[in-house]
């Protein structure tokens, strides 16, 4: 039988108590402080993969950017796009990450591209504190072709002028375009006729005008007509939009059933004759293949950047709005009732000129506004000159 | 005579406890030491951690978004670096009437989207507004500097929520005072320039990294080493440079140190140091 003796007393157990705790609330605290360390550098290495994961973000919505797509948006407020969408499903390769943001039109040349990044540790968890998050901005800016146009029509061959034929390098705004969307900040008159021997222009009083009329300059050589800047005349013919074989085409505007541009035709060059429409924004690279080969159009019209390979003839009263760069020779006849056959600029490598055959008024019309416009929305994006990496927060 | 009934302790048994108390009491008070040695050692050692992290947090955020090209660096040394640091981003709704006098110039900008981790400080902050000149060409795209007078809440003429500016502006030599230079959407960069440096506040023996702008100067990161700071610059081909402009990366080295001393194993007491090395690469340089 065991026997309580009373009067025991010590301390032994209380103070082994009291030095537990002691030792425990100091190793507990020593464990806190170092879990949150460890914590705070977790966190710290995962906003750097957040960081990454928005850059390259900037970086592959620039290299998918679709300018049929992207550039043909309103300018904000009307309008901005959101991402992830149908081009840029918004993921960084081998799972590292995912982003998401906005692109904001500022207006015909600039985008700003406001993006945030999570690493996939973040996409996973559903903590919101959990969750590692960076913001970057990119300026884009539309990386137009630099064409070098100093004229409204830029060439190397013989140019016969006749009839009611006209070469002016004045700038014009297309009758049809409202002067309101066009910029023409910078605008100097060029020249009518740009060409390496003016002695091989023929009939040019009174059918050229510009400053000069006619330009001789020595520096348009073979490769004014192949080299554009860092982009060849393969590269540009390689982001055409609309390929076609040689042959006698009738282009205009045409519309899906529920009113929108029916941009699978391959016949539909745009709606230069009136932007206001759904195909009025719808400026197509155009390229005709076969440099053996000529193709006529035959009306009505289009619009944007037209490569050709061959030679071009042009009848009735055909209207054009933007680029033309053709490695063949040039011939228009006609004109119609309607005033141009282009707004724009024509660099043609071989050219033949003849109007006299012509009714009407047949004339190419140096345009900045068409040739900015043509440029702006059929370019690619790259980030802009200077300063277009921005910290967003 | 009363006999006494109390029972005590012996002087034996006093002895015998008082000394296992002071064996067990000293053992406590080493294992306390010891642990108080430990934890502060290790918070120093966090405190020392924190600011290597928000060195290499602080210091490459301003230097990636700098445009050396254009002047962003005003001046540099191994120790010291000052620069313009991008503060705010808004876009113009309206644009300046270009043209004509260039003090006092006008415009708006949205107050949606406006980024920044502040609002513009009137008076303080300077403007660089997008140039973009001839709209058909990239090449002569820039930026306008600007010194922001003063700002109000103030609609843009769409009707939208925007602010109202008025600035001094300063055409560089080719850019054009014309109508549409700064175009509508342009985007307005708001910077102050600030100083990094090595630094030591006046009555404090220990280094600092400092920040210094129209405020003063503050320490930001530390305490750091006599040689806490120091910076080497490099053109685009990775070659050290000492012309600004040409500055394409900025090689960062921190040394910090703990605030106290701290016992190593060997009870000797040291101060712990920890540095970092990183090259930032400057984002926003002139492309072409």
């Amino acid at each position: 039988m065991w026997r309580t003796v009373r009067n025991e007393r010590g301390m032994a157990l209380a103070i082994a108590i009291f030095a537990l705790v002691v030792v425990g609330a100091l190793v507990a605290g020593a464990l806190f402080a170092g879990t949150q360390e460890s914590r705070v550098a977790e966190n710290n290495r995962r906003l750097q993969k957040a960081f990454g994961v928005t850059e390259s973000g900037v970086n592959e919505l620039i290299a998918g950017w679709d300018a049929s797509v992207r550039n043909v948006g309103k300018i904000y407020p009307a309008d901005s796009q959101h991402v992830p969408d149908a081009l840029e499903p918004g993921t960084i390769p081998y799972h590292t990450g995912a982003f998401a943001g906005n692109i904001y039109k500022l207006n015909g040349e600039l985008y700003l591209v406001d993006i945030s990044g999570r690493d996939s540790q973040s996409i996973k968890s559903t903590q919101r504190s959990a969750s590692a998050r960076q913001r970057i901005g990119g300026l884009l800016r539309i990386r137009t072709v630099n064409f070098g146009i100093q004229g409204a029509l830029t060439t190397r061959g013989g140019v016969k002028l006749a009839g009611n034929a006209a070469v002016d390098g004045r700038d014009h705004i297309p009758t049809e375009w409202g002067a309101a969307n066009c910029d023409t900040t910078g605008d100097t008159t060029k020249a009518g006729v740009r060409t390496s021997d003016s002695s091989q222009i023929q009939g040019a009083a009174g059918h050229t005008y510009g400053t000069p009329a006619v330009l001789q300059d020595t520096t348009v050589k073979p490769n004014t007509f192949k080299q554009f800047g860092d982009i060849n005349y393969a590269t540009l013919a390689a982001m055409a939009t609309i390929t076609l074989s040689p042959g006698n085409y009738k282009t205009d505007a045409s519309f899906n059933g529920d009113g929108t541009c029916k941009k699978t035709d391959l016949l539909n060059w745009g709606d230069g004759m009136n932007r206001a429409s759904q195909c009025g924004n719808y400026f197509p690279i155009i390229h005709l293949t076969d440099s053996t080969a000529s193709t006529t159009l035959n009306g009505n019209q289009g619009q944007g950047i037209l490569l050709v390979d061959g030679d071009l003839a042009i009848q009735g009263s055909y209207q054009f709005y933007g680029i033309v760069l053709i490695r063949g020779s040039l011939k228009t006849a006609g004109g119609g009732s309607t005033d141009a056959h282009f707004w724009g600029a024509v660099m043609a490598a071989n050219v033949d000129l003849e109007l006299n055959s012509l009714t009407g008024n047949a004339t190419l019309n140096y345009s900045k506004c068409a040739i900015t416009e043509a440029l702006e929305r059929t370019g690619a994006v790259s980030l802009a000159r200077s300063r277009s990496w921005i910290q967003l927060f | 005579m009363r006999h006494l009934s109390r029972k005590g302790f012996t002087l034996v048994e006093l002895l015998v406890a008082l000394v296992l108390l002071s064996i067990v009491s000293a053992a406590i008070y080493k294992v306390l030491v010891s642990n108080d040695r430990v934890y502060t050692a290790q918070m120093q050692r966090m405190e020392l951690s924190q600011n290597i992290r928000a060195a290499a947090t602080i210091l490459p955020a301003d230097f990636r978004t700098l445009d050396a090209s254009d002047s962003d660096i005003t001046a540099m040394s191994a120790t010291s670096i000052t620069i313009r640091a991008i503060r705010q981003l808004a876009i113009v709704c309206d644009t300046p009437a270009l043209g004509g006098l260039l003090a006092g110039l006008t415009f708006h900008v949205r107050k949606d989207p406006l980024y920044g981790p502040r609002m513009f400080a009137a008076g303080s902050d300077s403007l660089l507004m997008y140039y973009e000149g001839d709209n058909g060409t990239r090449f002569d795209d820039g930026w306008t500097p600007a010194f922001l007078v003063s700002y109000i809440a103030d609609n843009c003429t769409d009707g939208k929520p925007g602010y109202k500016f008025v600035v001094n502006a300063n055409m560089l030599t080719g850019q054009v005072n014309a109508k549409g230079s700064i175009p509508y959407g342009a985007p307005v960069l708001g910077f102050e320039t600030v100083t990094y440096k090595l630094y030591k506040p006046v009555g404090d023996t220990s280094w600092y990294i400092g920040y210094q702008n129209a405020s003063g100067t503050q320490p930001l990161i530390g305490p750091v080493l006599a040689n806490g700071l120091t910076l080497a610059y490099y053109d685009n081909t990775n070659t050290v440079t000492a012309d600004r402009t040409q500055v394409a990366i900025i090689e960062v080295r921190v040394r910090a140190r703990t605030s106290q001393q701290v016992r190593d194993a060997g009870s000797v007491l040291r101060v712990p140091v920890d540095s970092f090395v990183m090259k930032v690469s400057l984002r926003n340089n002139r492309r072409f």
